[in-house]
C-alpha cells in the first residue's frame, strides 16, 4: 500500500494496540505480548518501506511518551530499526500465519535486545532493571502467537484501505 | 518496474538513517534537558490524551477480567474462606490484647505528659488505569493535579507498602514509577541503621547499601522508610532482607524484596508529602501506615477514605 491512508491505519492500530496492552494484558502476568511491535512488524509487510519506517518511528514515540520512565526516542529508535530489519527480511515470511508468527517473534527478540542495549548505553539501566527474563522470553513468545493471530485480519484491513483509496 | 523498485530501495535507507539520527537527537535532547520541563510537558500532554482512552478501555475490560478471575478461583474459595475465618479469630484475640496495651500506653502518656508530633499526611486513593508497556512497571492512575497530586508524591498500595513516586502529572491523571525502576535511591531504615535502597539491572530485587553499618543484617529484617528521607514519610514498610548480609569494614550491602506486588496493583494511595496545606482536596487524612495483607478495597471516594482510615486504625497495632 503506498498511500497515506496506510500510514493512518498503521497509527490507528498502534494506538489501539497500546490501549489494549495497557489495560487488558496488565491483568495477566504471563501473557505479555508487545502488540505495538506486532503492529509495526505487520505494517512492514503491507506498507511502502518508507511509510513502514515512519509508522515504526511514530508508534515508538507514542509508547515513549506514554510510558514516561525511559528516555524519549528510545523506543522510536528501536521500532524504526525493527521496521527496517522487517522490510529487509519480509520475503522470509510467506503467507502462512505460522511463518509470520515465528518471524515476528524473532524480530521481537531482536527489538528487546536492541532496546536493552541502547537503553543501557543511554544510562537507563535503573529503569530497565528487572523483568529481563520476561522481556527476552515471554514477550517474543507471546508475540509469535499474537502475530500469527493478527496477521490475516491486519493484512485484510490494509487491503481494504488500499481498495478504498 | 525494476527502476521503480530500485528507486524505492534507494529511499528506504536514507529514510531509515534520517529517522535514526532524529531519534538520537531526541534522546540526547531528553537526557541533556532533563532539568527543563519541556519533555515533561510533552509527556504530560500525551498523558492527557491517552489516559481517558485507557480509562474507557479499563471500564470495559476490568469487569470481564474480574469475572474470569473469579471463575478460575472458584475451586479454591472454600478452603480460602476457612483459612480466613481461623485467621480472623486469631487476629481478634490478638486485637483484644493490643487494645489493652494501647489503653495502658494512653495512661502512661498522660502520667508523663508526653506530646507526640502529629504530622498528618493526606492520602488520595487512585485506580490503576494501565501500563503502556507490558514489561515496564510504571503505570497510569486516575488522579492528577485536580485532586492535589503533584510530581514527587509518594505512592503506597492498599496495605501501606511503598510502591513508588509520581513522576508525571496532568489534570486528572498521573504516572507512577515504582522504586524498583526509579533511578533515585530511597533512604531506608533497617535494624536501626540508615541505608540507600536502589534498583538493579536485571533483577527484581533491590540493593540496600549501608555505609556506616555497625551490625550485620539477617534475612527477614524489615526495611522501612527512614526519617531522614526527603521523598517519603518515615516508617512506611518497603520490604525485607532476602538473605543474611555481613559487615565489610563499616559497610554492608544486602538484597531486598519489595512487599508491594507492582504487577497486580489495582488501587494505590498517593500521599501528599511533604504535607502542604492547601494543595488540592484529598479524600482522606490519616497519620498511620496501613498493613493489612488480603484486605479488600473499593474505589469509591469518601467511602474508600473512611474504610482506609478505619483499616489504618485497626491494623496499626499489629504492624508495630
Amino acid at each position: 500500500m503506498g498511500s497515506v491512508r496506510g500510514l493512518l491505519i498503521s497509527l490507528g492500530l498502534a494506538i489501539l494496540a497500546l490501549i489494549v496492552q495497557a489495560t487488558l494484558f496488565r491483568r495477566f502476568e504471563f501473557v505479555t505480548p508487545d502488540l505495538v511491535v506486532v503492529v509495526v512488524i505487520l505494517g512492514s509487510l503491507n506498507l511502502r518501506p518508507e511509510l513502514a519506517l515512519v509508522a515504526g518511528f511514530i508508534a515508538g514515540l507514542l509508547v515513549d511518551v506514554s510510558v514516561g520512565t525511559t528516555v524519549l526516542g528510545l523506543r522510536a529508535l528501536t521500532y524504526t530499526a525493527i521496521a527496517f530489519i522487517a522490510i529487509q527480511t519480509r520475503s522470509r515470511a510467506d503467507s502462512s500465519p505460522l511463518a509470520v508468527g515465528v518471524w515476528a517473534g524473532l524480530l521481537t527478540l531482536v527489538s528487546v535486545a536492541f532496546f536493552l542495549m541502547v537503553g543501557v548505553l543511554f544510562g537507563q539501566s535503573a529503569e530497565l532493571g528487572g523483568q529481563v527474563f520476561r522481556r527476552l522470553v515471554q514477550v517474543p513468545l507471546a508475540n509469535v502467537v499474537a502475530a500469527g493471530i493478527l496477521a490475516v485480519p491486519i493484512t485484510r484491513l490494509y487491503q481494504l484501505g488500499a481498495r478504498r483509496s | 518496474m525494476m527502476l521503480d523498485r530500485e528507486t524505492r530501495r534507494d529511499r528506504t535507507l536514507p529514510t531509515f538513517i534520517s529517522l535514526v539520527i532524529f531519534a538520537f537527537v531526541l534522546m540526547t535532547f531528553d537526557v541533556r534537558a532533563a532539568e527543563t520541563d519541556l519533555a515533561a510537558r510533552v509527556r504530560s500532554g500525551a498523558l492527557t490524551l491517552i489516559a481517558p482512552l485507557q480509562r474507557v478501555s479499563a471500564f470495559v475490560i476490568d469487569p470481564i477480567a474480574d469475572l474470569l478471575d473469579s471463575l478460575s478461583g472458584l475451586a479454591t474459595l472454600r478452603a480460602e474462606n476457612a483459612a480466613l475465618r481461623s485467621e480472623v479469630a486469631r487476629l481478634q484475640a490478638e486485637l483484644a490484647g493490643v487494645e489493652d496495651d494501647q489503653a495502658r500506653l494512653l495512661v502512661l502518656e498522660q502520667i508523663y505528659d508526653l506530646q507526640l508530633e502529629d504530622a498528618a499526611t493526606a492520602r488520595t486513593p487512585a485506580n490503576v488505569l494501565g501500563r503502556p508497556d507490558p514489561t515496564e512497571s510504571s503505570f497510569v492512575v486516575d488522579k492528577g493535579t485536580d485532586q492535589g497530586v503533584a510530581v514527587g508524591h509518594p505512592v503506597v498500595d492498599q496495605h501501606g507498602y511503598v510502591v513508588g513516586r509520581v513522576t508525571e502529572v496532568s489534570g486528572g491523571f498521573a504516572t507512577v514509577v515504582p522504586i524498583s525502576q526509579d533511578r533515585e535511591g530511597v533512604t531506608v531504615l533497617v535494624g536501626g541503621q540508615n541505608g540507600i535502597l536502589s534498583s538493579q539491572l536485571g533483577s527484581d530485587l533491590l540493593l540496600l547499601e549501608v555505609f556506616d553499618a555497625v551490625e550485620p543484617l539477617r534475612a527477614g529484617d524489615l526495611v522501612v522508610t527512614s526519617a531522614v528521607s526527603i521523598d517519603f514519610p518515615a516508617g512506611l514498610a518497603v520490604g525485607e532482607i532476602v538473605e543474611d548480609a555481613g559487615l565489610e569494614g563499616t559497610a554492608l550491602s544486602a538484597q531486598v524484596s519489595l512487599f508491594a506486588d507492582i504487577n497486580t496493583l489495582r488501587v494505590v494511595l498517593i500521599i501528599t508529602w511533604p504535607p502542604e496545606p492547601g494543595i488540592g482536596d484529598p479524600v482522606t487524612t490519616t497519620t498511620t501506615t496501613t498493613t493489612v495483607p488480603g484486605a479488600t478495597t473499593s474505589t469509591t471516594g469518601g467511602e474508600w477514605g473512611a474504610f482506609a482510615a478505619s483499616l489504618s486504625r485497626w491494623a496499626w497495632p499489629f504492624w508495630r
